[in-house]
């Protein structure tokens, strides 16, 4: 795996992953405001609770008027809420398991023709449910083209509506099936339909044992007096055998009450209504007295795309962790609009004051519930009142809190990390660039090939390319300033040196040739022949590159110039052997004829001066697709590293040796290198192991013309 | 008669030892040691020869200012410059001013000046006598006066320094033939390097092609001498 490099913009991406702290301190706030709010709501909840109870314990006859203590079976239907929400489809599953079974007295009952059924009430918001399971041998249905209801097995209902009115119902079925009541006349001894009731309606249907019937009336028909009756033909002339009511043994025909709600209390409460608030209050018994407000309204849930259910995962993960709560977590019943009365018992049996949270189905929306005990004058526990809300507000407030603040800080963790990134990679390639330019500005042998251009940036890198650029061009300064040095230096030298050997001169013609003194004029000539000289050297090597522009190129074969520059090189050189290959044909190139001469001159008196005495000096010319290629080969010590990076630099001399005439100033190799720059050839020098004795070798390449 | 030699040089001990050296060989020599003075002589008479250093107490012009002067009053004088720098060479080289030339100074200069100065005198009296067509030569489409020191190229006059003279004629003696650097050099009464032996024939290619484009008579050797090629 490669290794990565910590570069700035790796360094920039591990640094912008602290921008993540902008999203959780975004959700940190939400949950603290959550919480914050919903403890807000909850003190709310309660101070309904407590205010309402106060009212209601200030009112000291409110629950004289009504039957408190004791329910009466006999005399009262109680309305318990029913648990489960009841479909009305002749299945008796969904009822809970309290009916009572009533059946007919010894004295009704007639022989083989047995009667009985199970019965059971309950309320669900507007509705009384009620339940029939009725034990029928003999099940006897309405002939459809009948009039008369009361000819086939019916149900009969009595009641007092609100006004106060005395109404009749008949279901009397044609088949198995929704059924509905059917109102009736009034009058004495007569089955009168007047009118199809479809308010009041059910369900019956036929089961082995007879049959069930499941039905409802709203409460909006119904008063506080109720009574039904279960009315058996067993014959298809229709003659009732039999007739059983939910009533008392011995007034059969009496009403029970039914408690739907005091009205008194209700009036109270109606003055606080205030919304998505249901304020319950319940009696000892724990009987719904009054009611106001619902919690209908509760905000279905959103639908939830792929990044509202992600937001809204990971907001509950962070709120839980900060707020240390489970919200609703541990309740195993969801709330349903139906109270298990386990919870008020703390509160209806030892008077305590209870608050909670239960969620609803769904998952996202909260009730708060408030449950104070109501007192009357003497302290005793007479009732609770109950106040519910649901947290809505505050929950589609989070919501839209969590997503935007979600999509906000995303979105600036994005554009954050982006613009690092940008900016990261912009002050990479600034750098690197830099970087770049420095490196190319000096060349491998420290010879400075060009400069920097520095921007106009005002940051550091701005700074540091101006610093650069600066310093490149001083040393490039000083190069230049001594390079013109020894130009003036030796331009300085020449003057005085040719003043002395003019005035030696003069003195040998003076003293004339007999004189003795003569040798010691004659080296002293010499010698400053020989100063002079050296000064030349330097001159013309420095003016080299100037020269070369002005020399002329021409079209000339190689081969030929290698054997008469062979032959040369065999006179300048005795006491060296040659062995020069130079192939057939003719290998034409491109050049300055005098300075490859030139060049090759040099290489030759360098591979002869660093021979080993009597070895060869081999010389081979070779053409390849685009170059003619010259390798000149000598035995002798390998050239080091170190040396092979300078040696064509100027002034740079390996030589040990002295040369014959004792001037060396190591310029060969570097007007070898100069010349072969200027016709954009190459040259490499090696050092050949794999043969020995140790040879080392230069192969100079030149681009075919 | 004794010529008159004027010398004009800034350095002291140069000066002084390039006038004993003349007139040992016997001329009369006059030095000046600045472009004013010489100037001021000049103004009243002038000497049969003068050889001028081209700097002049950081005058770099100093040597030609005076040699436009002693041109405006004589065409015929021979003047030699002294120089320090290759460049100087080139600047002399370019100035059309005939039969004229140039040493550097160093310590061959005294080696070589008498040959110069002696040539150039003769030049001068072979001008002063009627053309002997006994001395032209010709060579292809170059004809060579040696007493004159004139060139003619396909007869278009090409003014030569005595320098450059000396290397054509040392190169045209024996055409086809290579001479080599060393040759060369000794048949112009210079010693230099071979770098200035290739500028010198470089110079004297620059002034033939100047007038005929299509000059290629001298052919360098592979690098190792020069040859002449009658086209």
């Amino acid at each position: 795996m490669p290794k990565l490099k910590f570069t700035l913009r790796v360094k920039l991406i591990f640094a912008s992953i602290f921008l993540l702290a902008i999203p959780l301190s975004g959700f940190w706030y939400v949950s603290n405001m959550m919480s914050f709010l919903l403890k807000g709501q909850e003190q709310v909840v309660s101070l309904t609770a407590r205010s309402v109870t106060a009212i209601l314990n200030n009112s000291p006859n409110l629950f004289k008027r009504n039957i408190l203590e004791s329910v009466d079976e006999e005399k009262e239907y109680p309305l318990y809420r029913l648990p489960n929400k009841i479909k009305l489809d002749g299945n008796k599953q969904d009822w809970p398991n309290r009916s009572k079974q009533i059946e007919l007295n010894n004295k009704e009952q007639t022989e083989n023709k047995p009667l009985s059924f199970s019965h059971q009430v309950g309320r669900i918001d507007n509705y009384l449910y009620a339940l029939f399971d009725v034990q029928d041998k003999n099940i006897i249905l309405r002939n459809p083209n009948t009039l008369h209801l009361e000819k086939s097995d019916h149900l009969q209902i009595l009641l007092r509506d609100i006004d106060g009115e005395l109404k009749k119902y008949l279901i009397s079925p044609v088949r198995e099936g929704w059924v509905t009541a059917h109102e009736m006349s009034l009058k004495e001894k007569t089955f009168i339909p007047v009118k199809n009731e479809t308010k009041i309606h059910g369900f019956w249907k036929n089961n082995a044992n007879g049959y069930l019937i499941e039905m409802r009336i709203p409460f909006s028909h119904l008063g506080n007096k109720l009574i039904f009756s279960i009315n058996d033909v067993d014959e298809p002339s229709g003659k009732v055998i039999n007739s059983l009511s939910t009533g008392r043994k011995n007034k059969s025909w009496e009403m029970k009450t039914v408690l739907t709600s005091s009205a008194d209390i209700k009036k109270i409460l109606s003055y606080l209504e205030i919304p998505d608030t249901k304020i319950w209050v319940v009696d000892k018994k724990n009987r719904i007295r009054a009611s106001i407000g619902s919690l209908d309204n509760y905000i279905a849930s959103e639908p939830e795309n792929l990044f509202r259910s992600f937001a809204n995962k990971a907001f509950r993960f962070i709120y839980e962790y900060y707020t240390a709560s489970s919200p609703a977590r541990n309740e195993t019943k969801p709330y349903l609009s139906v109270y298990d009365f386990t919870d008020l018992k703390p509160t209806l049996e030892m008077g305590k004051s209870v608050s909670m949270r239960k969620s609803l189905p769904g998952g996202n929306t909260e009730i708060i519930i408030d449950i104070e005990p109501l007192t009357d004058s003497a302290d005793n526990i007479i009732g609770a009142v109950v106040v519910e809300q649901t947290t809505d507000n505050i929950l589609l407030e989070k919501r839209h809190i969590i997503e935007d603040t979600i999509y906000i800080t995303l979105v600036v963790f994005i554009i954050g990390t982006l613009f690092l990134f940008i900016f990261a990679s912009r002050l990479s390639s600034r750098i690197r660039k830099l970087s770049n330019d420095a490196d190319n500005a000096i060349g491998k042998d420290g010879k400075i090939i060009s400069s920097i251009t520095s921007t106009d940036a005002s940051d550091e890198i701005g700074d540091l390319s101006r610093n650069l650029a600066a310093m490149i061009t001083r040393l490039k300064k000083v190069a230049d300033y001594q390079e013109k040095m020894a130009n003036n230096l030796e331009h300085e030298l020449r003057t005085p040196l040719a003043g002395i050997s003019a005035s030696l001169i003069n003195l040998k013609r003076e003293i004339g040739k007999g004189d003795k003194s003569n040798e010691y004029l004659v080296g002293a000539l010499e010698n400053l022949t020989k100063t002079e000289g050296i000064l030349s050297k330097i001159r013309d090597a420095s003016m080299l590159e100037e020269a070369l522009k002005q020399g002329e190129f021409e079209e000339f074969d190689l081969c030929k110039a290698m054997t008469a520059w062979g032959n040369f090189y065999e006179l300048s050189f005795p006491e060296t052997s040659f062995d020069i290959a130079i192939p057939e044909g003719e290998i034409i190139i491109f050049a300055d004829p005098e300075r490859i001469y030139q060049m090759m001159d040099k290489l030759v008196e360098n591979s002869v001066d660093f021979s080993t005495p009597n070895s060869t000096v081999i010389i081979k010319l070779i053409k390849n697709k685009k170059n003619a290629e010259i390798t000149i080969i000598n035995e002798g010590e390998h050239i080091n590293n170190q040396t092979m990076d300078q040696m064509f630099n100027s002034m740079v001399s390996l030589r040990t040796v002295e040369k014959s005439d004792g001037i060396h100033m190591g310029l060969g190799l570097y007007i070898v290198r100069t010349i072969i720059d200027h016709h954009r050839g190459s040259i490499q020098a090696k050092n050949i192991d794999n043969d020995p004795p140790d040879k080392v070798a230069f192969i100079v390449r030149l681009p075919l013309g | 008669m004794t010529k008159l030699i004027a010398l004009v040089e800034d350095d002291e001990l140069l000066r002084k030892n390039y006038a004993d050296a003349l007139r040992r060989d016997g001329y009369n020599v006059v030095t000046y040691c600045s472009r004013q003075e010489a100037s001021d002589a000049f103004n009243s008479s002038l000497p049969d020869m003068a050889i001028l250093d081209i700097m002049l107490d950081d005058d770099s012009e100093g040597g030609f200012e005076i040699c436009r002067q002693l041109r405006y009053k004589s065409t015929t004088i021979p003047i030699i410059f002294l120089t320090a720098r290759t460049n100087d060479v080139d600047r002399v080289s370019g100035l059309r001013l005939g039969a004229w030339d140039y040493l550097t100074k160093d310590t061959t200069t005294l080696d070589f000046l008498p040959a110069r100065v002696s040539s150039l005198f003769n030049v001068i009296d072979s001008f002063k006598i009627p053309t002997n067509k006994a001395v032209e030569r010709k060579v292809g489409s170059l004809m060579l006066d040696e007493e004159r020191k004139q060139v003619f190229w396909k007869d278009v006059s090409i003014s030569l320094s005595l320098t450059e003279f000396w290397l054509l004629l040392c190169l045209t003696k024996h055409p086809g033939h290579v001479k080599s650097h060393q040759q060369l050099m000794h048949s112009a009464n210079v010693v230099v390097t071979d770098n200035a032996i290739t500028a010198h024939i470089r110079r004297i290619r620059d002034k033939f092609k100047s007038i005929d484009p299509e000059f290629s008579s001298i052919k360098s050797e592979y690098g190792m001498g020069y040859r002449w090629v009658n086209e």
